[in-house]
């Protein structure tokens, strides 16, 4: 099947740590071993449930051998409400005590935030993609260049990004993530500056609900076209300097 | 009775107007032996037999001579050999009066009925040795004007000089397509049957019956009009490397030199293959766009404990096809040698013919003798072009970005596409492996042995054709035979008993 451009990357300019897409991943630390119920929601309906279970040793069933980070991709348990409950069972997902998962969206329009309860006698919800708080951690890449607010929507407080127009050579090869801090008084360091791959990583101490919005975006004029010679026109070569050695010189046996 | 061809005793010397046949002396002839006729009397005696006197006749010869030549009459175009008779002469017939009633007769015989019509067939195999349909193109051919003597009667020979002054082939063979190149077989055949051909020596020795040449001058004009109606097409595809490639290609041949050589060859030089169209399309599966993959939490010892993960900004491997039109940037001109070769085609179906054929010496030695500098930037734009068609629909900054991610066009070129810095060399090798310049010369090939038709005579020729009751003449061909030199194509043929 032929490839196509996903032009959804490059539509979702605004993010929002409470409407995951593409561009954004969610990071919990899974502290206490035990079982946990997800819950996938698009605004208020639930779109799909799995099971996260965090274990101390190798267990019996569920997975073979616990790893410290589990993605957990919404994609692909975005369901229809039938087949909910058979997800539950079939979509497990285990992590080492103290592991983190990962929680991303691997295409379509995204918008998910997603729950964890742990089970047992009575459900403790400990993890709220809408409410991140320490144990949590926001990742986001943001693609197209201009300069945005950054705002925590719990306690308002605000920080400035420039992402950088994109030039070859300037795009690192391996981007590494620049690090955001979110406190109750300030998002720390209150302007940031990257290139349009390297992802930003938020850490909470205080309870967060992340937003990057565009406020000016950054546009280049196009290339003068003239220069650009797209189009092949015929043209009618020189004529060959017969004292020039032949570029190719061909016996062929037909 | 009158007669209005009046005899002359001169007899011109010149080499077109000689004495046509000189009769050997009187003798006297003995009966053939062996005949069963009555030996006496002769006389019808009583109602029988009447028996004639074999043995009391009177043989005798008569010497006669005759003056006459040929000339050539008509406008260029439609010459005519002409040839004729003008005065006979047999020796010692008397009465006068009856020598010269047996002359008027013999002369209004042989210029009225039997030499027009032999210089009719004379006429035809000189100023039309083949015939081209109206819609094949044309050809004209005119006495010559520069040899001393044309017709010349000499060395027991009717020579006629001829000037090939024009010849056009608007051959529409449709183009050789490559596939169907080098076919083998045994060769064309007229009027839907098919010919096997076979080889024939020749039986006599001494002078032959008939030759025909042409010189050098003449024969690189026929060869050359040949060579003009070759017209090559082929679409193909093949992979090189990472990239899948599929070409288009159309080609013609123009200008060359022809040299006819002493070692019986023909040597076709510096052919100028003119590329119509040189259309290839290349493809590739470039590697997955994506970002993430970094590190989020990292571990303070060793590695990564959590890392960030990646998206892709398409749906798989995206594949980038550039198309580039080679035609018109390429010179390349092929050298080859071919010798003629003479079959002896068995018939099925049709008559008996002689074949004579152009049969190409291998290998063809191509050179692209250049290739013009701007194929290399022609390339890079393309690319560029293809990148942006790849990227269709997306905002120009996320195109930037895109570009940015895979690097300039020249690192595009150099590490994802592995081509080397020498473009235009790497697409003629690309060229050369798919097969492009294989395949034009195989058609090539394949056009000079199978598809030209060959020049064909057929076994017997008819010389003159059906008259009424009366049956067309036809001459047995025992033997063609071509011979070449650096001069001239010589054809050769013994006409049989």
């Amino acid at each position: 099947m032929k490839s196509v451009l996903n032009p959804l990357v490059f539509s979702q300019v605004n993010l929002d740590s409470a409407s995951l897409t593409m561009l954004t991943s969610t990071i919990h630390k899974v502290s206490e071993a035990g079982i946990y119920d997800g819950t996938i929601k698009r605004g208020s309906d639930t779109v799909g449930l799995f099971r996260l279970t965090a274990i101390d040793v190798v267990p019996t069933d569920c997975a073979k051998e616990a790893k410290s980070q589990v993605n957990i991709d919404l994609k692909s348990l975005d369901l229809p409400a039938t087949d909910h409950i058979e997800s539950l069972s079939n979509n497990c997902f285990q992590v080492k005590t103290g592991g983190y998962a990962v929680f991303h969206v691997s295409g379509g329009a995204g918008g998910y935030s997603v729950e964890l309860q742990k089970t047992g006698e009575q459900k403790t919800k400990v993890f709220d993609s809408k409410k991140l708080d320490e144990n949590d951690n926001f990742i986001a890449t943001v693609l197209r260049p201009g300069t945005y607010n950054i705002t925590n929507i719990d306690n308002k407080t605000k920080a400035e990004l420039i992402v950088a127009y994109p030039e070859i050579g300037k795009i690192p090869k391996h981007p590494q993530a620049v690090k955001v801090e979110c406190t109750p008084k300030a998002i720390t360091p209150g302007k940031v500056k990257i290139n349009p791959t390297e992802p930003l990583l938020f850490s909470f101490k205080t309870t967060s609900g992340i937003k990057i919005e565009l406020t000016k975006p950054e546009d280049r004029p196009k290339k003068n076209e003239q220069t650009k010679t797209i189009k092949q026109t015929k043209t009618q070569p020189t004529p060959p300097n017969k004292n020039k050695p032949p570029v190719r010189h061909l016996h062929i046996n037909v | 009775m009158s007669c209005k061809y009046k005899f002359s005793k001169s007899v011109s010397r010149q080499k077109n107007r000689q004495a046509l046949l000189v009769s050997s002396k009187s003798r006297k002839k003995r009966p053939a032996s062996g005949i069963s006729i009555p030996t006496v009397g002769g006389i019808n005696q009583g109602g029988g037999i009447t028996v004639l006197p074999t043995q009391e006749l009177d043989c005798f010869c008569l010497d006669l001579y005759a003056t006459g030549g040929a000339k050539i009459t008509g406008q260029v175009g439609n010459q005519q050999i002409q040839p004729f008779v003008d005065g006979i002469d047999i020796v010692d017939l008397k009465p006068d009066a009856l020598e010269n009633i047996i002359n008027c007769y013999a002369l209004l015989a042989l210029n009225q009925g039997i030499l027009p019509t032999v210089g009719r067939a004379a006429s035809n195999l000189a100023f039309v040795p083949f015939s081209i349909p109206g819609n094949l193109g044309s050809i004209l051919m005119s006495a010559s004007t520069t040899v001393a003597n044309n017709p010349a009667i000499e060395d027991d020979q009717l020579k006629i000089f001829v000037n090939l002054d024009n010849l056009v082939l608007n051959i529409s063979i449709p183009p050789t397509i490559c596939q169907s190149s080098s076919s083998g077989g045994g060769g064309s055949s007229g009027g839907g049957g098919s010919v096997t051909r076979t080889t024939r020596g020749r039986t006599r020795t001494g002078n032959f019956d008939l030759t025909a040449a042409i010189s050098a001058k003449a024969f690189e004009k026929i060869f050359g009009a040949v060579i003009k109606g070759f017209h090559f097409s082929c679409a193909g595809s093949g992979s090189y490397g990472i990239f899948s490639a599929s070409y288009d290609v159309e080609a013609h041949l123009e200008g060359g030199s022809i040299q006819l050589r002493n070692n019986g060859t023909i040597e076709v030089s510096d052919l100028e293959i003119k590329w119509d169209t040189l259309s290839l399309n290349l493809c590739v599966t470039i590697p997955e766009i994506c970002v993430g993959g970094g590190c989020a939490i990292p571990n303070p010892f060793d590695g990564c404990i959590v890392s960030i993960p990646k998206f892709c900004f398409f749906s798989g491997n995206p594949e980038i096809c550039i198309p580039i039109n080679l035609g018109g940037l390429i010179t390349s001109e092929v050298t080859f040698s071919a010798g003629i070769q003479v079959f002896y085609g068995i018939g099925s179906g049709v008559t008996n013919r002689w074949q004579i054929v152009i049969v190409p010496t291998l290998p063809f030695d191509l050179q692209i003798i250049d290739v013009a500098d701007t194929v290399g930037d022609l390339f890079k734009n393309l690319l560029d072009g293809a990148i942006d068609t790849l990227l269709g629909g997306a905002p120009d900054w996320a195109k930037d970005l895109l570009k940015a991610i895979v690097g300039s066009v020249d690192d595009l070129i150099r590490t994802v596409l592995d081509i080397p810095d020498d473009i235009t060399g790497w697409l003629m090798d690309m060229l050369t492996n798919l097969g492009v310049f294989d395949v034009l010369l195989a058609a090539l090939n394949g056009y000079l042995t199978n598809i030209i038709p060959p020049l064909e005579i057929d076994d017997p020729v008819q010389v003159l054709p059906q008259d009424g009751a009366l049956i067309p003449v036809m001459v047995p061909i025992e033997f063609i035979g071509v011979q070449i030199n650096a001069n001239e194509m010589v054809i050769e043929g013994d006409v049989g008993n």
